[in-house]
């Protein structure tokens, strides 16, 4: 393994060699100096950060995508083949199959397509609404805020409780007094997800709320005012000053949300554990890596989840750039 | 022109990554003959897989402590390393598995390892085939018990466990099942046709008839439910574990399935039956649960059952034979590069004997693996019902490498009960299972 | 619609005292409203919070037969056992020795963060040097990438390459929380947006690069500080998955959210102990966080804006 973090190191050195080549010609071409002593300063800095990156970040996400053209299980760590497009096909074929990948996929399409809109139109609502300068909007903000205080594995645990399928447990409480049976929220193959988009949201939303709030802080008042005059409804504040305002806002915040919405994993195994209505991409890549052992055939899951995110990430600050 | 050389050197570094890692196969250490620590003794090294402050780490402490302290004339040391068991076997596994790579005695002599592993890890080369080491010792444990893989040994258990259902006195008594009817059935047994009869009085009284835990997912429900599929006359998979199809499909597995589907059906238990209902409520007449929930009444619940509570067996179908639940942890020595397994031997067979057994069973409730060991308990109590249930029919779980996924497959079968029939969950899970043992090595 | 400059300053100059007093009424009546509605939605909000808040201080029994409003009230009934639940969270499971272990790793985690990627921030907004062009893209690749996807051999890493072993392995758990490309785009971005006079003023006075950074950058940047180290503190508190993965073999090591999962799986363990235990990991934070909300939204409003 050493040998290989060596390879790569020298290979990256080496495009960085030929970067640095082009750009000393390039500047000579145009005339521009550099000063030696701040280029080496500079690198110097920069150094403990490439050193942690290079070793923490960019040779796990190598190594991962090495990994998804082997065979590699975790019991036999000293016999590792390369097996090329193999792990693919498998995939492929269990997606065919209807198996545990087809529902992995379908429920974090459900998942992502629900909270998104969901999170962030929320987030958006709370901001506008906490936009005013009155007595109570602090504690307000602190309300609403308070859920992303508790983490993701917290409020796992929290709403399992508040869904328990039993008479005691939160919500079935609340129904038992309208004479309605205990229900299981979370064995529910259509709904169940849901419930996990909700309690998401639920968490999640105060934190973009915060960001679209200093977002609005940062348009000004008087493009209001201008417009209350000509008689603008608010329909059309909103739509022709707010948001064109929050539009980089509202960029970063669409793909930090779509981004952390495809990679749930936590919400189903802590509530559900491994069941065909609730497992997620993440998880079915977890439960291969840790349950089957099979780390060649979790790599290759993740790379065609780091594909499939980083190009509908590319089409969305496309998209909303250009609006 | 630049942004196609960056990409071209890109990739070209992606596909030295791909290859060098083919070539990386080797790079096995030479291993070393014995280890000894610093006072020159030799140093065998143990892992268990409880925190060292819960009873049962205290009680392994206490085995390896007198172990050095028997073998300190011949100079031999265990040193105990506790890695608790926190989500489910997963860090565990990982753990050993990423210091079985270094194949540099980084990997602990002595594991434990839970019972099922055993296939797995003995055909991947992680455990240490000891039946030399061994040899007539087996014949000290309950048969079933010794975990072997082709016929080899491979593992010792620390103790043995069975599950039951536990009965609430005086709810059966009040649903018109009398105190002669239990004994009978503790005595001698009883059918699927009887459990679903009892059932029915208590559901008559307005019950919950018996909780299955058909939520406790994990190893859990896997554990406490696959005794039925025997108890049918069933069977899971072929001897050497790489076949499930026209097994664990077969219609005498599926009706052992079917009798949990008739319960759920009748409405005598059902999947939305608070985990601890039985301990502090009057409403469930029965619990199937392993032999921990002994202690754990008698310490925190008894005071829920005045009439008495007491072990029911696990039923078994008209003509089938008995089956119950049986397997925990064993020891067992791992191939870790270091040459000398003396050592480790001699710790395996302290760690497994009489006295430790009675050590370790002491603090966790359970039953002794040895048959040297022979309890006395009050007749038809509850410790006397689950030994006998181990001793009489205990059957252990599926040996196949491909365990863990048998386990997920499983409990997804089981939440395919709640809303489907039993054959379609049986068809589809056991087609999955066999996919994912032929993707195995 | 025309916004212009001139239309506002013409409706500025005239007296709105006329408009004043039948807007009143509407006005009082569109607060009330967005009163209740905020009290409303509020209450929806925390309600399952103040639910954790009320079962911690119950015991199982207890738990089990509460119903209505009863469920979000803390146990006044039996005050003697009010906090039974947080003693034995504390004293039996040890819940003190975890977070000791949290707030450690995140302090070191926090003065190295801002360090390595405040650096790197610096040197790539600041400087002009070959091959920067190479070092921006990398930053920009990696934010896309998700990191999850590479958590298996980031544990191979750690455990084989750097061959951390024992003690050591708590490095593993905190070096990869240091590096942030994150953080390293919220440096920049912010970096971008000091005035280079500063940094010009303290080098015709003589001042080398890195006593720029500290004397001169660094103080202006509180708001992005403060920011980062919150947020750090809030990702190493939180951690669960990694620290779990690293750290199963020392229990004592580990931080606050691994240990939740070994206290839901002791023999025994009561819904108030499970709540009691949540409330204790989420506390901290909670206090981070009315405390340090100004910066939070400032940071967020530079950062946010310049994508």
């Amino acid at each position: 393994m050493g040998l290989i973090a060596l390879i790569i190191f020298l290979v990256m050195a080496a495009v960085l060699g030929v970067m640095i080549a082009l750009d000393i010609r390039k500047a000579k071409k145009n005339n521009v100096k550099y000063h030696f002593k701040q280029c080496v300063i500079g690198y110097l800095m920069m150094a403990p950060a490439v050193a942690l990156a290079f070793i923490f970040v960019l040779l796990p996400i190598l190594f991962s995508l090495g990994y998804a053209f082997t065979d590699y299980h975790m019991y036999y760590p000293n016999d590792i083949n390369v097996v090329g497009f193999d792990n693919f096909g498998t995939l492929f074929k269990e997606i065919g199959m209807k198996g545990e990948l087809y529902h992995a996929i379908l429920n974090t399409l459900l998942f992502v397509v629900c909270v998104v809109p969901l999170q962030i139109g929320l987030a958006l609502v709370l901001a506008l609404f906490t936009n005013r300068k009155k007595r109570g909007v602090k504690i307000f903000k602190i309300c609403f805020f308070a859920p992303v205080v508790i983490s993701l594995t917290v409020t796992s645990f929290l709403w399992l409780q508040i869904l328990s399928p039993t008479e005691s447990g939160l919500l079935n409480s609340f129904l038992g007094m309208f004479g309605i049976a205990p229900v299981d929220f979370l064995a529910q193959p259509g709904t169940a997800m849901l419930w996990i988009v909700l309690l998401s949201a639920w968490q999640g939303c105060g934190y973009q709320m915060l960001i679209f709030s200093s977002g609005l802080t940062n348009i000004r008042d008087d493009l209001y005012e201008a417009a209350s005059l000509d008689g603008a409804g608010w329909w059309q504040k909103f739509t022709k000053i707010t948001l064109p305002g929050l539009r980089s806002t509202l960029l970063y915040i669409t793909i930090t949300v779509f981004v952390g919405a495809c990679r749930v994993m936590i919400q189903p195994m802590l509530m559900t554990g491994y069941q065909l209505h609730t497992v997620t991409l993440s998880y079915y890549m977890y439960q291969l890596g840790y349950g089957s052992h099979l780390i060649g055939l979790s790599s290759a899951v993740a790379l065609l989840m780091t594909i499939v995110i980083g190009t509908i990430t590319l089409l969305q600050r496309k998209l909303l750039r250009e609006k | 022109m630049k942004k196609a050389l960056k990409c071209l050197l890109v990739a070209s570094a992606l596909a030295v990554t791909t290859f060098g890692l083919a070539a990386c196969k080797g790079g096995k250490n030479e291993g070393i003959d014995s280890r000894t620590d610093k006072y020159g003794n030799t140093l065998v090294t143990i892992m268990v897989h409880k925190d060292g402050s819960t009873k049962e780490g205290k009680a392994y402490k206490k085995c390896v402590d007198s172990f050095n302290e028997y073998y300190k004339d011949q100079k031999i040391t265990a040193q105990i390393t506790f890695v608790a068991q926190t989500a489910g076997v997963d860090q565990y596994e990982s753990t050993i598995s990423s210091l079985y790579g270094a194949q540099d005695g980084s990997l602990y002599d002595v594991i434990s390892f839970d019972a099922p592993k055993c296939a797995g890890y003995a055909k991947s080369g992680i455990l240490y085939d000891m039946t030399a080491e061994m040899g007539d010792y087996v014949n000290d444990f309950v048969a079933s018990s010794v975990n072997k893989y082709n016929g080899k040994v491979y593992g010792l258990p620390i103790q043995e466990s069975s599950a039951g259902f536990y009965y609430n006195k005086r709810v059966l008594n009040d649903a018109g099942v009398s105190d002669a009817e239990i004994s009978n059935y503790q005595t001698n047994g009883w059918t699927f046709d009887e459990f679903k009869s009892v059932c029915a009085k208590l559901k008559a009284k307005g019950k919950t008839a018996v909780d299955f835990q058909l939520t406790a997912g994990g190893e859990t429900s896997t554990y406490l439910l696959y005794p039925f599929g025997y108890a049918a006359g069933g069977t899971y998979a072929s001897e050497d574990g790489k076949t499930v199809t026209g097994y664990m499909d077969s219609d005498k597995t599926k009706a052992g399935f079917q009798f949990i589907k008739d319960c759920i059906d009748a409405g005598y238990t059902g999947y939305q039956i608070s985990g601890k209902a039985f301990y502090t409520t009057q409403d469930v007449g029965m619990y199937l649960s392993s032999g921990w929930s002994i202690p754990e009444i008698k310490e925190s619940y008894s005071s829920n059952f005045t009439g008495g509570w007491g072990v029911l067996p696990y039923p078994h179908a008209a003509g089938s034979t008995a089956a119950s639940a049986m397997g925990s942890w064993s020891f067992g020595i791992t191939n870790n590069g270091v040459r000398n397994k003396e050592a480790a031997a001699l710790l395996v067979k302290w760690m497994t004997s009489d006295a430790s057994s009675k050590t370790i069973t002491n603090a966790t409730g359970m039953i002794s693996a040895k048959s040297t060991v022979k309890p006395e308990y009050t007749a038809n109590s509850a410790e006397d019902v689950l030994y006998r249930q181990l001793i009489q029919n205990g059957k252990p779980r599926p040996a196949m490498s491909a365990y863990s996924d048998f386990s997920t497959e499983f409990n997804l079968i089981i939440t395919a009960l709640r809303n489907g029939s039993v054959d379609s969950a049986l068809s589809t899970h056991t087609a999955s299972l066999q996919g994912k043992i032929n993707r195995e090595r | 619609m025309e916004l212009s400059r001139e239309k506002l300053l013409r409706v500025k100059n005239v007296n709105p005292a006329p408009l004043v007093v039948p807007k009143n009424k509407k006005k009082i009546a569109l607060d009330v409203v967005w009163y209740v509605v905020g009290i409303i939605v509020s209450l929806i909000f925390i309600m399952p919070i103040l639910y954790m808040l009320a079962v911690s201080t119950k015991s199982q029994i207890a738990a089990d037969r509460a119903s209505g409003i009863a469920l979000f009230l803390p146990d006044f009934a039996n005050l003697g056992t009010f906090f039974n639940n947080y003693r034995k969270v504390f004293t039996d499971y040890g819940i003190w020795r975890n977070a000791l272990n949290s707030i450690i790793y995140a302090a070191i985690a926090i003065v190295l963060n801002i360090l390595v990627n405040g650096l790197a921030g610096y040197v790539l907004s600041k400087f002009n040097f070959p091959g920067k062009k190479f070092f921006t893209f990398i930053v920009l690749f990696l934010i896309i990438v998700p990191v999850e996807t590479s958590i298996i051999p980031l544990y191979t890493i750690v455990t084989q390459l750097l061959g951390l072993h024992g003690r050591m392995t708590v490095l593993g758990v905190i070096l990869p929380s240091v590096i942030s490309i994150f953080n390293i785009f919220l440096f920049m971005q912010f970096f971008e947006s000091i005035p280079k006079d500063y940094e010009e003023a303290a080098r015709i006075d003589g001042a080398g690069n890195l006593k720029i950074f500290f004397k001169i950058i660094l103080p202006l940047s509180k708001p992005i500080v403060a920011t980062v180290a919150v947020f750090c503190f809030i990702g190493v508190w939180n951690d669960y998955l990694w620290p779990m993965m690293l750290l199963t073999p020392y229990p004592e090591m580990m931080p606050i959210q691994a240990v939740l999962q070994t206290i839901q799986n002791i023999e025994g363990v009561t819904t108030g102990e499970i709540m009691a235990s949540l409330v204790v990991t989420s506390i901290p934070i909670f206090i981070i966080y009315i405390a340090a909300q100004k910066y939070i939204v400032q940071g967020f409003g530079s950062a946010g804006l310049k994508m």
